[in-house]
């Protein structure tokens, strides 16, 4: 049984290899599923990162917090004019 | 055991020290999943409930941490344990509470990635670990070829009504390779859906026995430890097939050395999602068991049907040779897995176990399961 099996597998990845199937990344459902959090949100996990890794999404977040702080400056600025 | 961990780990920083460059990324991520259910076991005798921690996918934690050591080569951590309380796959009518639970260690390991695959040193899955469960049917929380997650520790019992028979454990494994031990692992990188993945390490195998007085009373437990090497190889492929969906599989082999011999075992399972939502799954293992001095074999059959939030299966699988020569233990499934969010699974799974044996007569188990998993 255990030819037949070895066998019969050489066989289908032969199949598999020639029909150009392309490849995906198999993620067993016993895992912790990939997706959003319950309370991770989005992403589903709790991330930290530093370095070149930042998101462009995250660059951008920063840049607007910059941005709005800067509005915020000028407005207390002429407030206090 | 902890002195060589601690080797092992220091090998490891001195090699990444000795990389000199700094880091220039650093990622760590933290994830988790919380899986409770109501069961239900009927053992044609005696009938009761239980709220356990579903063993298909165990309530846990993950840590993740990675960072680039220079272009082209990236080293991290896993760290993943789990906390189960009342073990689906340890409770019995005599034990529905199986104690405070405790963090059990699933993966700690250090990696080294690049270009030319990945090393991987620590405690993690053998190479083969999971070759017989490849799924794609969408339902492995609520069933899988690993039967013997839920309810395993349930025994059969004889025409009298006496737990005599073996366990639900005992006489219908998936046989699935080696599991999780300390060892150093190697992935190639993906050739066209393909990987070889080789582990060559050590496997202490605890054995804890729940003991409950017949008159009531505290459960005892009983912890015995023996450790043994084990090598294993495996081949993985994940391929979509275009119009024809998805096509997954792997075969493993594993071996471990006893004093009475070899513990080998073969097998591999293969799964295909059909783009219309039709799934079918094998799955196939022959184990040569040197302590038993007999071969043992699994063979495992699922379809179903998946489409939006809703999949459905039935399952059939059968353990021949396993608790004893000329056993064979059938069981049957029906499993259905809803998901209304993506960070949730609501499931229900209906299953019988049956045993037979020649000139003996057991009783079936029936089990009802009802839960839900949370990814937080």
């Amino acid at each position: 049984m255990s030819a037949r099996l070895v066998l019969s597998l050489a066989l289908l990845g032969a199949a598999l290899a020639g029909c150009g199937a392309a490849p995906f990344e198999y993620h067993s459902q016993r895992e912790i599923p990939k997706g959003p959090g319950l309370f991770s949100g989005e992403e589903g996990v709790f991330a930290f990162r530093s370095g070149n890794t930042a998101r462009p999404s995250d660059e951008r977040s920063e840049q607007r917090e910059f941005e709005e702080w800067r509005e915020w400056r000028e407005w207390k600025k002429r407030q206090r004019d | 055991m902890h002195a060589r961990k601690a080797l092992l780990a220091s090998t490891v920083g001195t090699a990444l020290m000795a990389l000199g460059a700094p880091a220039m990324a650093v990622d760590v991520t933290i994830s988790g999943q919380v899986n409770r259910a109501f069961m239900a076991v009927d053992d044609g005798n005696k009938s009761d409930t239980f709220f356990v921690d579903n063993d298909n996918s165990s309530t846990r934690v993950r840590f993740v941490g990675s960072a680039d050591v220079k272009p082209g080569l990236k080293a991290g951590i896993l760290f993943e344990v789990e906390f189960q309380g009342n073990d689906s796959n340890l409770v019995t009518m005599n034990a529905k509470d199986t104690g405070s639970p405790t963090f059990g260690e699933r993966h700690t390991a250090v990696f080294l990635e690049g270009g030319w695959g990945k090393v991987t040193l620590g405690q993690t899955d053998g190479a083969a670990n999971g070759a017989v469960e490849v799924d794609l049917s969408g339902t492995s929380v609520a069933h899988y070829a690993g039967n013997t997650d839920i309810a395993g520790a349930f025994r059969f019992r004889d025409g009298s009504g006496a737990l005599t028979g073996p366990t639900i454990g005992a006489s219908s494994s998936q046989q699935d390779f080696e599991s999780r031990y300390d060892l150093v692992r190697y992935d190639t990188p993906v050739f066209g859906g393909f990987k070889l993945v080789g582990s060559f390490g050590t496997k202490s195998t605890s054995t804890t026995t729940l003991t409950a007085p017949a008159g009531g009373g505290a459960v005892t437990t009983t912890t015995s430890t023996a450790s043994s090497d084990v090598k294993e190889l495996a081949l993985w492929y994940s391929g979509k097939l275009g119009g024809l969906g998805q096509l997954a599989g792997a075969l493993g082999y594993s071996r471990r050395g006893l004093a009475a011999g070899d513990d080998e075992i073969i097998g591999g399972s293969l799964s295909w999602l059909h783009a219309s939502g039709f799934n079918v799954t094998l799955g196939r293992t022959d184990r040569d068991d040197p302590v038993a001095g007999r071969d043992k074999e699994f063979s495992y059959l699922k379809l179903g049907y998946k489409v939006g939030k809703h999949a459905v299966s039935v399952d059939f699988g059968r353990g021949e040779d396993q608790a004893a020569a000329a056993d064979e233990s059938d069981f049957f499934g029906v499993g259905y897995v809803y998901t209304p969010v993506a960070w949730a699974d609501v499931y229900g799974l209906l299953k019988q176990h049956q045993l037979d044996r020649p000139g003996a007569s057991f009783d079936d188990i029936s089990v009802l399961m009802v839960g839900t998993r949370l990814k937080f």
